[in-house]
């Protein structure tokens, strides 16, 4: 009883709060961009749907945080393996939406890239914790090279399929963990080179676009790129580029959220979203339908949303009683801000487009339930937590 | 608490959080900047998508005779058109399982269409000219199904069947070739028709008018809700009138289809084709056209159409060419008709005169060869004047011979092969250039698309086998610039070769030259108008909506050929005689006439599955001291030019001096109206009854 009663004063309330909120505004959004049955893909009842999965989700984060997660390194190998099989099994299915990456089983479906993300946190999370705790703790260079090795096998076989989002958040994932984990010169020359990218796109995308469009050209000249490949990049450098057709998504999405003003169309009553006229609305650019009906208000109330979260999980990485339960939650924290950044990033003509879900928001059963996994996980690192007070 | 029990890695989090906080801050400023910045521009664009624009037909021109009567119009008419809607509750299986039956389709296909077309809001058009049956059935049916809607569409009438069928033409769906061409830019195929043959195909951008565009205001469903009006109008065609005697016309095509009775009965001929053209004298339009075999026009129309056994149709435009306007296109010898401008070519040389008499004995020897005339024994003393009247073949053996200096036999000192190269083509020049200037041989210009221009030819014969004769056009043009710079013109294809000694006398007689029956309408008119040679046209003026004359056609002079009068005098003289003098080739048919015709006969032979056949032919203008209408008459397959041509010209001259009212009784007046009973006459009912309408 003391156990429990300890648990419940230590788990993180205000993170829970915030996924439950998130989970709440998806929903709505799902509901109001599937409410026209515009197109023959659209699920229906796709609200509850997603309730239900929450609720499942919710049942399988409270199982994760009694779990110790401690007793996840022992298992590791097996789960990475597991998911690396999967991974391979998917390409027996048919394709959906132009990739292999989902396994159908009668009415069921799972996308094995989703568990993939949280085993490849897991086998390096463990290595790293595993060098911190050795008796001298080497972090030279080569050090990282195991660890390239851990996320080389996923993304290329997610990159296959081609779901290049999701390998992208493998790769975010890692570079987190390995930020995480390098020695302070190590991380200045991180930070460095982060700072010099960012700045080096944003320059490029406002100052020098149209050059970098006639490289991008040149590049699928020398098929260096593949078309699709390029008109997303394409699209981000040069918004009026193709607005009718590879720019059509993104487009419509950003007059979808720009239409929504600071406080919105009104929940179920945004046009663009009730007419289905933003492809993918209620999976990948669910942002849309918020940006409409919740205007500005709304979804900036989202992005602050997923700050708090990555600020408590921030918080739990800090407070974990060992690195190993930091690194595992920084793997989370790595992969949700990648999503939500990229998500809604790329409807603002902030990044190129690429096929992410938003994490607690999209439309997805799969993606949902190992949302609430993590945050089971990162809560069983929580409540067994280092002991700040009365020690 | 000391440093050693927190986390070593504390800091670093702290630092990752900072970069992802501002990371995620930036989304927020881009936000505002998007929703509160671009927030009302961009609201205007969502809107946007919420309109559609759907392409409107505009009103095609109507077409009139010359006397005002209304040859073809748009009438409403029902199309079904399916908006695909951006809804599930399209069920498209279970609408064409619905739909088949009552639109007597294959469900399959009526399925295919429906789905097969991509994109939502788009608009299809399942059938063309709905019943009253299938327009009630789907309003009782509404509710199942949706998106479906009874449209009307503006249809082409054609209320006189084939009346004037050739001239007027017909509508069709332009095709993807027709749409990369130039004169097709911006119609929309789905809604526009073009015309496919005869002035609805000439008078395309006359009559055709813009498109415009319905702005639709749709709901989020894309249902359209509400018609916002035009943006911009349909702008409506233009309507014309043409110089087509509606009355007229219709009796000619009467009088062929009585003909082709006629002969028959009294002398088992089976014409393939029969073509008659009058011309007005004085501004060279069309007062009637006809090419049988005929074809209504309506069959080509998605409602008239439907109403007709589309396989029955095709079978009978297959095997009957009727799609064909041999007046314009059928290219055959003239044969005797030539001759009037071939005496004026012979006088205005000087190798005859007024006063030439030859004795003809009913041949001539060329060479070694022999030509007879049509009249065994021959005309006796023949000058210009009896040689047209009585269509004396010897006297035009001469005159082609005389023209290359032929006087039984090559010019002192010149050898054959010289006289080939010089003499000869001089003469063939010589009365080709005249024909050529009467309009034979050449494009006459006429306002309707396909025209094909007659043609002359010359023959080799291979010197290794003298029975092979190798013929070839006549290049006019390359041989006259020949002589006039070098004196001598050589065209033989082939060596080693000769060329056919009865060239010359053929071409005197007809022989060597391919006309068109418009061309040789045109050479009548040259000839009624003494070398006035005017381009024959069917459009007579375009009008405004209020039916007043925007732009008058202007008759077009082409030429204006000199001969000296007395030269006329011998010709028309002749050509009077043809039909008024005893003996004369047409006397048999016009002696009894209340005017006096001018004219000449013309019977020349072709070969028909393998079997030479007559071609009937007469050309003439009356009346013979004033000329008001030119005439041209061919019956291929018909006989003698006195059997079928020459009583079919007699019956369309008496017509158009009835209905205007001149040298008949005033009992045997008739009006300018087309027939009441046009629909019962047999050039109507016999092509309806050839491709019978289906049984509803």
């Amino acid at each position: 009883m003391d156990t429990i009663r300890r648990m419940w004063r230590d788990v993180d309330w205000l993170l829970i709060a915030v996924v439950l909120v998130l989970t709440g505004i998806g929903c709505i959004a799902v509901g109001s961009a599937t409410r026209s049955h515009a197109n023959p893909s659209m699920p229906t009842h796709a609200a509850l749907k997603q309730a239900v999965f929450a609720l499942i989700g919710l049942v399988v984060m409270v199982f994760a945080t009694w779990f110790d997660y401690r007793m996840l390194r022992r298992v590791r190998w097996i789960l990475y393996g597991l998911s690396l099989v999967l991974l391979v099994v998917v390409f027996a299915f048919p394709e959906v939406n132009g990739a292999k990456s989902w396994i159908q089983l009668g009415p069921f479906s799972f996308q094995p890239s989703e568990l993939a993300k949280l085993t490849l946190i897991l086998v390096i999370a463990s290595y790293m914790a595993g060098i911190d705790e050795s008796e001298v703790p080497d972090y030279r260079l080569w050090r990282w090279l195991p660890v390239i090795a851990m996320w080389l096998p996923p993304f290329a076989l997610t990159m296959k399929e081609p779901a290049l989002g999701q390998a992208l958040v493998m790769f975010a994932i890692t570079c987190t963990l390995l930020a995480t984990f390098a020695k302070t010169s190590q991380f200045r020359w991180m930070t460095a080179l982060f700072v010099v990218v960012v700045a080096g796109l944003v320059v490029i995308s406002v100052f020098f676009d149209q050059q970098a469009v006639a490289v991008v050209q040149y590049m699928v000249q020398k098929h260096w790129l593949h078309d699709y490949q390029a008109n997303r990049i394409l699209t981000w450098l040069d918004p009026a580029y193709g607005p009718r057709t590879v720019g059509y998504n993104v487009h419509q999405a950003e007059v979808a959220i720009g239409s929504g003003g600071v406080f919105g169309a009104g929940l179920f009553r945004g046009t663009l979203t009730g007419g289905g006229w933003v492809p993918n609305q209620w999976t990948d650019y669910i942002f849309s339908a918020i940006g409409e009906e919740m205007g500005f208000v709304g979804s900036s109330l989202v992005v602050v949303l997923y700050i708090l979260l990555v600020q408590r999980l921030v918080r739990i990485a800090g407070l974990a009683t060992d690195t190993f339960g930091t690194y595992l939650v920084m793997g989370m924290v790595g992969m949700f801000a990648f999503q939500a950044f990229e998500n809604i990033g790329m409807d603002l003509y902030m990044s190129p487009s690429t096929g992410i879900t938003l994490p607690f928001v999209s439309y997805g059963g799969t993606s949902l339930v190992v949302n609430y996994l993590c945050i089971g996980v990162a809560m069983s690192v929580a409540v067994r937590r280092r002991k700040l007070r009365f020690h | 608490m000391d440093d050693k029990d927190q986390n070593p890695r504390l800091r670093r989090v702290q630092w990752m959080y900072g970069m992802i906080f501002a990371s995620l801050a930036s989304l927020i400023l881009r936000l505002a900047y998007v929703q509160i910045g671009q927030g009302a521009e961009l609201r205007q664009e969502a809107q946007n998508t919420m309109l559609a624009k759907l392409p409107v037909a505009p009103a095609r021109g109507w077409i009139y005779d010359a006397n005002g009567q209304l040859l073809a119009y748009d009438q409403p008419s029902f199309d079904v058109i399916l908006t695909r809607l951006r809804s599930k509750q399209q069920d498209y299986h279970a609408m064409a399982q619905l739909l088949a039956p009552v639109f007597h389709m294959k469900a399959s296909d009526l399925e295919n269409t429906m789905a097969n077309k991509l994109g939502y809001l788009t608009q299809i058009t399942l059938l063309e000219g709905a019943t009253p049956e299938q327009i009630s059935f789907i309003e009782e049916h509404q509710t199942e199904l949706p998106g479906l809607e009874v449209v009307p569409t503006p249809e082409r009438v054609y209320p006189y069947g084939d009346l004037a069928c050739h001239i007027l033409g017909y509508l069709g769906s332009p095709s993807p070739d027709d749409m990369k061409l130039p004169q097709y830019q911006g119609y929309n195929p789905q809604v526009q028709k073009i015309g496919k043959a005869g002035v609805e195909a000439e008078y395309e951008s006359i009559l055709q008018g813009t498109l415009g565009e319905q702005v639709v205001e749709t709901n989020s469903l894309g249902v359209p809700l509400r018609y916002l009006g035009y943006d911009p109008a349909p702008q409506s065609g233009s309507s014309i009138r043409l110089t087509v005697d509606g009355h007229l016309q219709a009796m000619v095509q009467q009088y062929i289809v009585d003909e082709l009775k006629t002969v028959r009965e009294k002398y088992g001929y089976v014409p393939q084709d029969v073509e008659v053209v009058v011309l007005d004298v004085k501004t060279g339009g069309v007062l009637a056209m006809a090419s049988y075999p005929y074809y209504d026009p309506n069959w080509f129309v998605p409602t008239g159409g439907a109403q007709v056994d589309q396989a029955q149709r095709d079978k009978y435009m297959n095997q009957t060419h009727a799609f064909y306007n041999y007046a314009i296109m059928g290219k055959l010898q003239l044969g005797s008709t030539v001759k009037p401008v071939n005496t004026i070519a012979g006088l205005m040389s000087g190798v005859i005169t007024p006063d030439t008499t030859i004795s003809d004995p009913g041949y001539v020897r060329i060479g070694n060869d022999v030509r007879h005339d049509w009249q065994p024994g021959g005309h006796g003393l023949v000058n210009p004047v009896k040689a047209i009247q009585e269509s004396c073949d010897t006297f035009f053996y001469y005159l082609g011979l005389w023209l290359g200096k032929w006087h039984g036999g090559v010019p002192a000192g010149e050898s054959l092969a010289e006289w080939s190269d010089t003499d000869r083509v001089k003469g063939l020049n010589t009365l080709f250039y005249w024909e050529w200037l009467f309009g034979l041989g050449q494009f006459t210009g006429i306002d309707l698309p396909g025209e094909e221009a007659g043609y002359f030819f010359d023959d080799n014969i291979d010197k290794r086998d003298p029975k092979k004769v190798i013929s070839y056009d006549y290049p006019l043009l390359t041989a006259m610039q020949s002589m006039a710079k070098t004196g001598k013109f050589n065209d033989r294809v082939v060596n080693p070769t000769d060329y056919k000694l009865t060239v010359l006398p053929l071409a005197g007689i007809g022989q060597q030259q391919y006309v068109t029956p418009i061309e040789l309408a045109q050479y009548a008119l040259t000839l009624a108008t003494n070398g006035k040679r005017l381009q024959p046209h069917v459009l007579d003026a375009i009008l405004n909506p209020d039916g007043s004359v925007k732009q008058q056609v202007q008759p077009v002079v082409l030429d204006t050929i000199n001969v000296k009068p007395q030269y006329w005098q011998v010709v028309k003289q002749g050509m009077y005689d043809v039909c008024n003098a005893p003996g004369g080739t047409a006397y048999g048919s016009f002696h009894d006439a209340p005017y006096k015709a001018a004219g000449k006969t013309g019977t020349a032979q072709y070969l028909v599955n393998g079997q030479m056949q007559n071609i009937s032919m007469f050309i003439g203008y009356a009346p013979a001291d004033n000329p008001q209408v030119a005439i041209a008459v061919r019956v291929p397959g018909g006989g003698e030019s006195s059997e079928a041509a020459v009583p079919l010209a007699r019956q369309v001259l008496d017509e158009y001096f009835k209905e205007h009212h001149e040298f008949f009784p005033p009992n045997e007046w008739t009006s300018t109206a087309i027939p009441s009973n046009w629909k019962q006459m047999t050039a109507y009912t016999s092509v309806e009854d050839a491709v019978p309408k289906r049984q509803p």
